[in-house]
Order: structure tokens, then sequence, then C-alpha cells
């Protein structure tokens, strides 16, 4: 089975740079975070969260920092950087035009 | 740069995600927890939830880019480690690769030493020698001509082995030297290292040039480096050189196994070698090699003196014919060019056998280890492992062990090679071989380590590759090990098979070796001892010398423990021969129809054949009438007999020779003269009273050692004259030992490769029987319990083995037996069809196999049933 089923190909990167542009999360809150965002429709094998988190470092568009988490413990934390605030604005964009786009040609009649 | 720094912090990214993974997963138990489950359960969800831990690290290190380098990485820990576990296996298969790779390495760098690493001069490849007839001898009015009508040739240059005597505070010692025309040295673009080397002005004025240029060596050892020596005088043959400069330390000359101390210009030639051959033109006795003009090709420069070979036939019709070809110089033009490749190939071909065989051994040791591992390999892709990625780990493995056994291999290879470079030839000649490995021997090593890991590795990765998981885990064997004969069957008997030819072909290299040495030479070398020396290197004249070479053979005849003496002016098979031409009986017509070229020819004194203990067939030895007042007497051996008069009853029959009539006094039986694979030759003797040579073996005949006896003639000859330079004091043996050298290297090389073989073929049949034993410890306990014969059990275990092992051997035998013809023409003597060699090969193999399965026999028989069943 494909851990990443059920979302659609390319979504994942721009659902981590979502969370992560809210403020800097650890991979776990960013996997609360998108469950929250997207009403839990998406479900993902949550260890596929991490490559993507790795991908998109050494892309370098997340940034990262060790840091003390909510309950006391040693946690990586990822934040967006100027690059990866551009993309994420370039793809929410793209993403919008795809989806209306998509919503009007579904919704043509004749 | 940011890949080399992760790559520096693996450990901490390893450690890192580790981290992170784990921080992710205790949050997410404490949020089930918080949920109402139970630790247990939450810690079982959460870890259920996060899906495949090591599938994920994969990527993510995939993702981190660094991926290939950590996998190498953990592939080399992990080999090493399952390398550690089984300590036997690890040193088998490093020690026969570190065989095979260490005999390659030795191998490959005389190769390289021999033929293919080019001479220390400036652009090696334009220079070249100019063989006439296949060897590069010429008369000096020839090259003369050449020189100065050939278009090819930037500088052409003549140069010529010659033997001196020099001063050295105050006592003679021979050293061998060069005579060099003057453009020597700029043809072959060497700069001195201290002072300065011979011009074309050298070449004008004969007997005008007394000057010498010394090697490095020579000035190091023999002037104890002295800087200031250019300009000082040193003495040759009694005359006074001025030492004009000291060639640079890795210059020898153009020759590979010719070291020479010393250089001086061939106008001298006259004073050091007493009688001139410079303006004779059918007196071939220097050597030529010329540096070609750039862009001139070696064939367009034969063609250019095939032109001038026809005019010079037009201008001087007594002179044989002159046909030109190029060859590389370094190993006496043509004349050893062809037979030294061609050996040192044969060596070579079989080096990489010997590597083959290695590597046959542990491609079936692997194979059979590799049915093992058949199960974890089958958890490793049930778990996400890729196929590719096992290949990698099962290839590592084999790389891994491949390159330890090179690594050994070359320590051994460059501890060998040191005494090789290191070893004189016991010779009276400056033979030496330079064979110190250098960057492309490693290299080669280093390729054919890679070579056979890759090579030996494949077999297992393939049966990996093909493995279905399922059947692994089921506890399945490999499902080749099901059928009766797999493909890896048949790596035993082909590694067996080379080995028992490689021990075939050793055997009959030593057999020839040892019958070589009871070949019959024309006169028993052994309990004779002999001197030489040449009293014109130290400026005796004709009559001097002549008084002294009979004084000198009283002086030694009188020795105690001698049993006769007598004197030549040299003896078969040593270095120094000569040629000369004689013609048919009766005739006064010198034409070339009645020559018979080629013959061998020796000055000897009276009583010299009992001495040699050749034995005289008819008619008498010389005596002391033969002098210089009677008429010219000869003695020939029974083809030349037969060649001059049409038969051996010659003794009284005239021949001409030095456009005389020369009557025939005796005839003796034939022998050996150049080298022991020769066709039966011509030979002449002459009396040492009616001809001269400055150049003296004397030898005697003794029932005392003989390195005793040839202590005393030095001294006893030293009381004579103490100024006289001696070489080549001892048995006659030693002085025959040029003739042997290819021979006993053969022998040697070829004897080592078939102890090479054997340990391979015991280390090949010790690894898969002891393999099979271990593997089948549990099967041993049930037969036993149930009580089978300890033969049964053998039979069993080994049986097939066995029937491997033997269908190799015999395979093996037959080529062994079809590639030692080949043999024949390197080792004198050398057969094939010997029963004492088909037996011993045979005895040997079936002791190296028997010894070798012996161990593990043992230790099947050795099995306790009860321990055996409660295992696993």
């Amino acid at each position: 089975m494909d851990p990443t089923s059920g979302i659609l190909p390319g979504t994942l990167d721009l659902l981590i740079l979502k969370a992560v542009s809210l403020g800097a999360k650890h991979g776990y809150g960013i996997l609360l975070r998108i469950e929250q965002m997207s009403g839990e429709a998406f479900s993902i094998e949550q260890g596929a969260l991490y490559p993507a988190l790795y991908r998109l470092e050494h892309q370098g568009l997340l940034d990262t920092e060790w840091g003390v988490s909510e309950n006391n413990r040693r946690a990586k934390y990822y934040s967006l950087t100027a690059a990866g605030r551009k993309r994420l604005r370039q793809e929410t964009e793209s993403w919008n035009r795809v989806a209306s786009a998509m919503a009007t040609a579904l919704k043509a009649t004749s | 740069m940011r890949r080399l720094r992760d790559l520096f912090h693996r450990r901490t990214f390893e450690d890192r995600m580790s981290e992170e993974i784990r921080f992710h997963i205790e949050h997410r138990v404490e949020d089930l927890i918080r949920r109402g489950h139970s630790p247990d359960e939450a810690r079982r969800l959460a870890i259920l939830e996060f899906g495949s831990r090591e599938a994920h690290k994969e990527k993510c290190r995939e993702a981190g880019g660094f991926l290939f380098f950590s996998e190498i990485w953990r592939d080399l820990q992990y080999a090493s480690r399952i390398l550690r576990r089984s300590p036997g296996f690890t040193f088998i298969a490093v020690l026969s690769l570190a065989l095979g790779i260490g005999a390659n390495t030795v191998v490959f760098s005389v190769l390289e030493a021999l033929i293919l690493r080019p001479l220390p001069i400036t652009e090696p490849r334009q220079v070249y020698s100019v063989n006439s007839g296949g060897q590069p001898q010429q008369s000096f009015p020839n090259y003369r001509d050449l020189r100065d009508r050939n278009s090819a040739f930037e500088s052409l240059f003549a140069y010529r082995v010659a033997p001196m005597n020099l001063d050295v505070a105050g006592s003679a010692q021979r050293v061998w030297g060069y005579l060099v025309t003057g453009n020597y040295w700029t043809s072959l673009g060497i700069k001195p290292a201290l002072g300065r080397f011979f011009t074309a002005a050298e070449d004008v004025n004969p007997g005008a040039s007394p000057y010498a240029v010394l090697s490095y060596a020579t000035w190091r050892n023999r002037f104890a480096s002295d800087p200031s020596i250019p300009g000082k005088e040193i003495r040759l043959n009694g005359h006074s050189y001025t030492v004009l400069g000291v060639a640079p330390a890795p210059f020898h000359g153009t020759e590979l196994f010719y070291w020479p101390e010393v250089w001086v210009p061939m106008t001298m030639q006259p004073q050091i070698e007493g009688r001139s051959w410079l303006e004779e033109r059918n007196d071939y006795n220097c050597w030529v090699a010329g540096r070609l003009k750039p862009g001139v090709l070696p064939q367009q420069a034969e063609a250019n003196l095939e032109t001038i070979a026809v005019q010079l036939g037009r201008e001087y019709p007594l002179m044989g014919k002159l046909h030109f070809s190029l060859t590389a110089p370094g190993l006496v033009g043509a004349l050893f060019r062809a037979l030294v490749s061609g050996f040192a190939g044969g060596i070579m071909l079989l080096a990489l056998l010997v590597l083959l065989a290695a590597c046959a051994n542990l491609a079936s040791l692997l194979s059979a280890r590799a049915s093992d591992r058949f199960r974890e390999m089958a958890i490793r892709v049930s778990i996400g492992a890729g196929r590719a990625r096992i290949i990698r780990q099962l290839l590592t493995e084999s790389l891994f062990i491949s390159l330890l056994g090179g690594l050994a291999g070359c320590i051994m290879a460059v501890a060998l090679l040191r005494l090789l470079s290191a070893w004189h030839a016991p010779l009276d000649f400056p033979v030496q071989f330079d064979v110190s490995p250098d960057w492309r021997v490693f290299l080669f090593a280093f390729g054919a380590a890679i070579a056979t890991g890759i090579l030996f590795g494949l077999g297992p990765a393939w049966q990996a590759w093909s493995a279905d998981p399922a059947l692994g885990l089921k506890g399945a064997n490999l499902p080749g090990s099901r059928r009766r004969w797999a493909v890896r069957d048949l790596l035993l008997p082909v590694q067996f098979a080379i080995c028992c030819a490689l021990v075939t072909t050793s055997l009959v290299a030593a057999r020839g070796l040892m019958r070589s040495i009871h070949t019959p030479l024309g006169f028993r070398p052994d309990g004779a001892a002999v001197i030489g020396y040449d009293v014109g290197l130290a400026g005796y004249d004709v009559p001097k010398g002549a008084t002294f070479e009979r004084r000198a053979l009283d002086a030694i005849a009188q020795l105690p423990g001698v049993e006769s003496a007598a004197y030549s002016s040299s003896v078969p098979l040593s270095i120094d021969q000569s040629h000369t031409t004689v013609y048919r009986e009766g005739t006064t017509d010198f034409r070339a129809s009645n020559m018979l070229p080629g013959v061998s020819y020796y000055y000897v004194s009276p009583g010299y054949f009992h001495t040699a203990g050749t034995r005289l067939l008819a008619g008498r030895e010389f005596d002391t009438h033969d002098d210089r007042q009677a008429p010219m007497v000869a003695i020939v051996n029974v083809t030349l007999a037969r060649r001059v008069v049409g038969t051996a009853d010659a003794v009284g029959r005239r021949f001409g020779y030095n456009q005389k009539l020369v009557e025939i006094v005796g005839v003796v039986e034939d022998g050996k003269y150049e080298s022991l694979t020769e066709l039966p030759a011509s030979a002449v003797y002459f009396s040492t009273r009616q001809m001269y040579s400055p150049t003296i073996v004397l030898m005697a005949r003794t029932s005392r050692p003989e390195s005793e006896m040839a202590t005393e003639m030095r001294q006893a000859m030293a009381g004579l004259d103490p100024h006289l330079p001696i070489y080549g004091a001892g048995s006659l043996r030693q002085m025959l030992g040029l003739v042997y050298l290819p021979m006993n290297a053969a022998a040697i090389a070829l004897g080592s490769f078939g102890v090479l073989a054997i340990m391979l073929s015991i280390t090949g049949i010790y690894g898969l029987a002891a393999y099979t034993v271990s593997r089948r410890v549990r099967e041993i306990g049930i037969r036993m319990a149930i009580g089978a014969h300890p033969s049964q059990i053998l039979a069993t275990l080994l049986g097939r083995t066995g029937v491997l092992a033997g269908v190799g051997g015999i395979v093996g035998l037959a080529l062994g037996i079809a590639g030692s013809k080949f043999l024949a023409s390197i080792v004198y003597q050398a057969t094939p069809q010997d029963p004492v060699v088909v037996g011993l090969a045979v005895a040997s193999m079936t002791i190296a196999g028997v010894a070798a399965a012996l161990g593990p026999a043992r230790r099947a028989l050795g099995v306790d049933p009860i321990q055996a069943l409660r295992q696993e």
C-alpha cells in the first residue's frame, strides 16, 4: 500500500508548507495541524510525513532548528524560509487556478 | 559541500532522525493515552499509525541527498560484521585471492619492466634498433654509410659492449662498458648529471679522444661521488682517459639487462680492444640504433634503409645481403624481443589462470553460503529492502573480500619484487633486473581486485535477485539446491581443472630442467674449475701475451689436485661466442657459393679436449709442434666434418679458412655451443700456438671442490701478475649460468605456479567440504543415530565433491599435457609424454585433495548425535 494514498500527488508538500506558514512546528505538530486544517479528510501514514519534510528542507524551502516542545522534550522545529514562502504563494495560486478550472469543467452540463 | 558536511556528520544525521521519530511516537502515545487508550494499546497504535519506520528512514536519507554514501557505509559495516562472524571463510577467501592477485602483480610488474616500460630516455617511442637479419649487429663502415645516406633518422648511433680494465687505487678491475659514437648522448636526449658528454667532435680523429663518461653508480661506488671528477684522469687498459662527465642515475644505456659502468668514444676502439675493426666491412661488431625524425613511421624508415641496402649490395658484392627491420630497443634488437614477449605473455596467461582458479574457488564458496543466507535475504526483502539494495550488499561483501585479498597480495608481491630486484645473476656480466613496482603495477593489482570481486560476487547476487522471498520465509532452501546438479557445481571442477593443468605444466618444466642438467653438452662441466682473464686489458702485446699464457698454464698445472689443465679463447655456452666462415674442402675459390658461415670457433691449447672432457672421435689433439712454423691445422666437430668434407671420417682432409688451406687433424663429438635448445651446430678449433687470443679461459680438471680450486688458481695468477684482472673464477657450471638462466627462470616461475595451484585446490576443497559438513551437522547426527556406518556418512557428504574434483582433475591433466608442448621451446627436453609427470601430477593432486578433505571429514565423524539433534 502506498502510504500517501488518500491525498492527491503533490498536495502533501503544499499542505506541509501551509501548516508551517502559520508558525514553526515540529513534525508531529505539523501532522496534527494538517489533520485539523483538512478536517481529517486526508489520512496519511504518519511516517510518510518525514521524507516529505526532509525533501523540502533539502530543497531549501524549510528551515530547521532544535528547540524544546510543549511537553518539555527536545524537538526539531520546522519553519518557512523566504523561498518556502514564495513557493507556498505560487503553489496556492496555481492550485486555486486548477481547482476553479476543474470546478467549472465539472459543472458544465452540455 | 553540504553533502560532504552531511556525510561527515552522518552519525548526527542518523541520531537526530531517530530522535525526531522517537519524539513523534512518544508524543502520539501521550495523546492516545489522553484520549483514553491504555498505555500498551496506545504504544501499539502509535507504532502502527507511523508505518514502516525503516522504510521511512530510508526515504528520509534519500531525500537528504546522501543515501548512496550512507548505504555504502552501512553495507561496509555490515559486510565486515558478516566476515568477522565467519573467520575461517574469510581467511580462506582472502588467502586464495591474495595468492592469485599477488602472483599476477609480480608477473605483471616483470612484464611491465621488460616490455611495457619505456627506457629512461627522451621520447623513447622515437628510438629504434636497426636490425639486420634479426640482430642489431652491423659493421662500422656499413653503419657510417647508413648514417650518412638515410633520410629517415634524425640521428643514427652505434654502440658496442666492451669489457675494460679500470685501474682503481693501484689494482686492476674489469668493468663492463660501452664504446659509443659521438652522437649517442644527443640522440638519446640525456643530460649529464655532472660535467659534459661526448659530441660529434669525438667522432673525427681516430684514437684522439681519450675521454670517458662514468655511470652514476660507478661514480658513486668507485669514486666516492667525487664532485670534481670531470677533468680528472682515469686509467683504462693501461692508458690515460679524461673523465668528461657522469650519466644521470636512472640511465643505463639502451639495453634492459646490461648496465654499463663506463662509456668511451668509438674512435678509441683500437686502443680499448687491441684489434681495430672500424674499417672492416665484413666484421659485424657494433649495434646500431637511432632516433626517427618527427613524423617518420618505422615502415617508412625501413623502406629507406632497404634502398640503401640495395646500393651497398651493388657497391660491395662480396658482402652478404642486408635486410633491415626496426624494433624497439632494450632486448638486443629483435634477437630476444620475440622470445621474451612470448615467454612473459605465456607466464601472464598462467598467472591469470591462477587468478581465475581463485575466483572459481571463491564463487563456489560464496554460492554455497548464499543458499544459507537465503532466509536472511528473504527476510530483508519482505521488510522492504529492494532487490537492488541486496545485490549491492552482496557485491559490497565480495568487493570487501577482494580488496582485502588485493591488499595482502600486493604486500606479498612487493616483498617478492624487492628480492628479485636486489638479486644479481651469478654471472660475470652486469645483468640486472629492475622490476621495482610502480603506480601502474598497483593500479593493475587494484583493477584485478575489483574485477575479481565483481566476478565472483555476481553468482550469489544473481541467486538473490531471482529468489522468491515467500519460499525463503517458509524455511525452504534456495530453489537451485533442490536440483541434483546446479551451475555452481561447475565451479569446483573448473577450479580443480585449472589447478591440475598448472601442476602438470610445472611438473613438466621441473622434469625438463632436471633432465637438461644431464643433457650431453659435448664436454663435462662438473669437476672443472675455470678462471678467465684478458691479457689485452693488461696491456700485453702478442709475444708477451703468448709467453704469459704458457707460464700461467704451467703454474696452474702444478697446483695440488689438478689432474689436467688447458686453456682456450672461450668455452662453449659461455657469453663469449664468436662465429667465423670456412670454405668447402679443396677449394681455392673463396666465393659465396662455397661459403659455410656461422661456424663457432675456439682457439684451444694442447690437452684441451682431455681437460674439458670432450671425446676425440678420430685423429689427435693439438700438440706443441703445431706452431707458427708448422702448417695450419684444425680440429672439427662431427657436424662441421660432414658439412665441409661430407663425412665424419675427415682426418687428413682440408678446408679453406682465411684465404688458406687448413688440414683437419682431429674430429671431436658434437656439443652445445650457444644454447641448450639449438640444433646440432658446426664448430672448429684452432691451436693457440697458431692463433692468438688475448682473452683466455684457463681450465683445470680436479677432484677437489671447484670453488676451492678456483681460489687457488686466482692466487697463482696473482703471483704471476698482480695487475691482471681476473673474472669468472669458479666452477665451469657457473660460467655457463647465462645459458641456464631462461630455463631456470621458467622452471622457478612454473614451479611457483604449481605450488600456488596446489594451495588453491586445497583451500577450494577444504572450504567446500568444511562448509558442507557444518551445514549438515544435524543430518549427520540423524544418520549416526540410526546407525549409519562412518564410510556411508563420508560418501554422502563428500562423494559429490570427490566426483566433481575428479572430473576436473582429469580435464586439467589433459589440458596441462596439451599446454606443455609450447614449453619445449623454452625448457630444454620438456616433454609431457612422460609417465612420471602424469603419475606425479595425479599423486600430488590426490594428496592435496585428500589432505584438504581430511579435516572436515574428521569433524563429520566426530559429530555427537545427541548434541547435533538438540541444535535449533
